[in-house]
């Protein structure tokens, strides 16, 4: 062999092993991201699953306070809104989605005069504290934001685990086949224009004023605020009459309860005392005479239908 | 006792006064028209034979109360079926306001009335105090009224539906004042802490219906159904002012014709012309 075919063997070789060791390099190292990925995607969603249970752990505690600090690695800054913002901030981001679009800009100056302008992006969206791009399949990002408002507020979200619209069921009571479709905090509350209501009376009035949109939107109680029309309640409160009262104001707030449960304030045992009827600032005192008129406030056509010279009329006029 | 179904009664108070009201508004015409087959139409809108009036002129003073009273009481009238019927945008805050504005404009006005009615130089209560005079001259009035007879008697300045339909409208003014101030749940009267509704029935009614808020309830139905009689009231009143008297009805605004009773009888030119 000559010393020349040699050498030629020699280089080929060398190639050949530098590029076995390259590949051998590259693909340690693509393992090596692969499983960090799943180590910090591990973490992050018991961190999601651990912030939606009724009993916060501690790490998930000061995660959730909107101003905690991850003690993990993340790509987006958490300390403020600034790194959501480079995106959200842009009026033209929208998502596609079939033939529609979703904007998924936030009103950065609206969203600083809101009730939570001071709390930062993850402090609500606990489960976007670490990578991008957002929305990895099976992440319900939506449900997550709706219910972190119990990690600061957790006598509304026990109060709200208490009444008809709580998801789990109560000890004792068989699941709610509609629980997926049952209201979370931000469902009504809204989300990023959420008004102040302390000592702020314009807010009050506002938040007053929002019967519709928290419990009359189609799919939930439309047909109630529709039939909500009698004349000194519902249809003096769709004129926005500030005395007039809000869904809530009989209803209750956050335990909210179907008017067949025994301690419904709507209960028609419960109408008077201090409850729905007798709500201080309302009908102190009053009896069960008195709220008997209480059928009025969904019932009016219903009762109207009844009347016997409505039903002669209607049957002249062939209705 | 007083355990009322006060859902049934609301919607009843609003059906039988519409329908009552409906059925009027369809009588009237009617009723107008009758005048025409009978000639009482053509004396009137035609001839232009008017009733002859003892008075000129109606006294400028009950003029101006009346006009007055016309105004507030209309203003009354559409706060309180707005209140009641809420149709307008922004709250009834301030339709609440105007109605007690108006409210104390009529009180007032009522009583001014009063006055020049029993204290003043001309006081005139005897033109609408019921005689038996009057009483027996309810027939012949209702069958003028019906067209079966041509020829109204004459007693007084007012007949005697006149007298009575005033001395209603009095009467109620007094009781829907009344009713109205007693609403007040949540205003204080000063000096004496108390709200109207507690000083006008917490004495009497709420222990008869069983609470103040049963008591106001109930006070508010009588509101509410006064209101429909002063309407009603108001609407016949209106119809007849236009139809048997329009001159005197023009004068009682400031665009009346000066007339003369040339008999000095009062009698009416159609009862003339009967005879």
């Amino acid at each position: 062999m000559s010393p020349a075919r040699i050498e030629r063997r020699v280089l080929v070789a060398g190639i050949l092993i530098v590029a076995a060791v390259l590949i051998v390099a590259l693909s340690t190292a693509v393992a090596g991201a692969q499983d960090q990925a799943a180590a910090v995607g591990s973490v992050l969603s018991t961190s999601t699953a651990a912030v939606t249970t009724v009993a916060p752990s501690v790490t998930t505690t000061s995660v959730a306070s909107g101003k905690g600090v991850f003690a993990l690695d993340f790509t987006l800054p958490t300390f403020g809104k600034s790194g959501c913002m480079v995106c959200h901030g842009d009026p033209n981001l929208v998502v596609a989605q079939g033939d529609l679009t979703h904007s998924f800009w936030i009103d950065q100056t609206a969203y600083e005069k809101s009730a939570h302008g001071t709390t930062v992006c993850t402090g609500c969206h606990v489960d976007y504290g670490y990578k991008a791009p957002h929305g990895q399949a099976g992440q319900d990002w939506r449900a997550v934001a709706k219910q972190a408002c119990k990690n600061c507020h957790p006598d509304q979200y026990r109060d709200w685990s208490l009444g008809a619209h709580a998801i789990a069921p109560l000890p004792g009571k068989v699941p709610d086949p509609k629980a997926a479709f049952k209201p979370l905090c931000g469902d009504c509350h809204g989300s990023h224009d959420m008004v102040i209501l302390k000592n702020n009376p314009e807010g009050q009035r506002q938040v007053h004023g929002q019967s519709e949109q928290m419990c009359g939107r189609i799919g939930c109680h439309a047909d109630f605020w529709a039939n909500y029309n009698d004349y000194y309640h519902g249809a003096a409160y769709k004129t926005g009459a500030g005395d007039a009262p809000a869904c809530w104001t009989c209803h209750g707030t956050h335990t909210v309860l179907a008017s067949s449960n025994r301690l419904a304030p709507t209960n028609s045992e419960n109408l008077g005392g201090t409850n729905s009827c007798g709500t201080p600032g309302c009908h102190s005192g009053a009896n069960s005479g008195y709220t008997a008129y209480a059928p009025m406030i969904h019932g009016r056509a219903k009762i109207s239908a009844e009347n016997p010279i409505v039903r002669f009329f209607n049957s002249v006029l062939g209705r | 006792m007083f355990a009322i179904i006060l859902a049934q009664v609301n919607i009843w108070l609003d059906v039988v006064f519409t329908t009552v009201y409906v059925i009027m508004l369809v009588v009237l015409p009617i009723h107008f028209l009758a005048s025409i087959p009978v000639g009482r139409f053509r004396k009137k809108w035609i001839l232009k034979q008017w009733p002859e009036h003892d008075e000129p002129h109606p006294p400028a003073l009950p003029k101006y109360i009346h006009f007055q009273h016309l105004v507030m009481m209309f203003v009354l009238g559409f706060t309180g079926l707005a209140i009641r019927f809420p149709f307008i945008d922004g709250g009834r805050t301030t339709l609440r306001y105007v109605h007690y504005v108006a409210m104390v404009i009529v009180t007032l006005t009522f009583f001014w009335r009063l006055w020049y009615a029993f204290a003043s130089k001309r006081r005139d209560w005897r033109a609408f105090a019921l005689t038996m005079k009057d009483l027996k001259s309810t027939p012949g009035v209702l069958l003028y009224y019906s067209f079966i007879s041509n020829s109204k008697p004459h007693t007084d300045k007012y007949n005697v539906m006149q007298k009575a339909a005033y001395l209603m409208f009095a009467l109620f003014m007094l009781l829907q004042m009344l009713c109205g101030f007693a609403l007040l749940e949540f205003w204080t009267i000063p000096l004496i802490n108390i709200t109207p509704s507690a000083l006008l029935l917490g004495w009497w009614l709420a222990p008869m219906t069983g609470g103040l808020a049963m008591a106001v309830a109930w006070m508010r139905i009588l509101h509410y159904a006064l209101t429909w009689m002063f309407i009603i009231l108001t609407t016949i009143h209106v119809y007849l002012s236009a139809t048997e008297d329009i001159p005197v009805t023009k004068d009682f605004f400031g665009f009346g014709e000066h007339h003369e009773a040339e008999d000095g009888h009062g009698r009416t030119a159609v009862a003339a012309s009967a005879e």
